[in-house]
């Protein structure tokens, strides 16, 4: 029986692949109501909450940090006519939000950084609003 | 700026804090406080949620969902994560239910 890795960034790029399974994508549904291969504790009342708290609406740019496979950013992108970064360190991470992006007709809105929150190759005051969902934990 | 972290509740004693850091995310445990950063960072209207409630459901509906589906779970995570992620998530409400686990909803603006 193969171990579960103990390395963060192959952890996470497991866990990554992993979420697009059918039976993980259904319970996605069940639990958080989304579809992105999330597996946190958002659920998409809570993300449209953060969407109108932060103010999102056309020409304005979201940074989200951290953001595993494009959730919450690219939800909130298609919700609310934002523009969006997304930031994950993994690249499985990055290349599954784009993905996603450019099958909801995104593309054009979203770019997929592949970063760490620490070194982030990005100019200051950049953004409109930012939003990171458990990164800090 | 809006964002949400899972920590540990105020005023736990070292074992119960030593708990939390075996129960809750890998880093679970900060020195300072998330309204300190913010305010040492330079935001202002700085505001706090306890969403620990909601976070309660949502872990725990994950755990029933991993547990009713688990032979096609663990047939797509692997055997062994599957089984680590599910004991996690059996800690973690462990440790909500016992008060030591929060999760919490911070706002803050830059001028």
């Amino acid at each position: 029986m193969r171990r579960a890795s103990n390395d963060p960034d192959e952890r996470f790029s497991e866990r990554y692949a992993a979420s697009g399974a059918a039976a993980l994508l259904q319970a996605e549904g069940e639990v958080l109501g989304s579809d992105y291969q999330a597996n946190g504790y958002t659920t998409l009342a809570q993300a449209e909450e953060i969407g109108v708290a932060l103010g999102l609406q056309p020409g304005r740019r979201l940074l989200d940090l951290g953001s595993g496979c494009g959730y919450p950013g690219l939800y909130l992108a298609d919700r609310f006519g934002c523009e969006v970064v997304t930031v994950d360190p993994v690249a499985s991470g990055a290349i599954t939000a784009a993905s996603r992006a450019e099958r909801d007709g995104l593309a054009a809105r979203h770019l997929a950084v592949l970063a760490a929150g620490a070194a982030l190759p990005l100019r200051d005051d950049s953004f409109d609003a930012v939003v990171h969902v458990d990164v800090m934990c | 700026m809006m964002f949400t972290t899972i920590e540990a509740a105020e005023g736990l004693s070292p074992a119960e804090r030593l708990l939390v850091a075996r129960s809750g995310p890998s880093a679970v445990l900060t020195r300072t406080s998330y309204p300190g950063l913010l305010a040492s960072a330079g935001f202002s209207d700085i505001r706090y949620s306890d969403i620990t409630a909601e976070y309660r459901t949502t872990q725990q509906a994950w755990t029933d969902a991993m547990r009713r589906e688990a032979r096609a779970i663990s047939a797509a995570m692997g055997e062994p994560a599957f089984e680590q992620r599910l004991a996690d998530r059996t800690d973690a409400l462990a440790a909500v239910d016992a008060g030591l686990l929060e999760r919490s909803q911070y706002s803050a603006v830059r001028p």
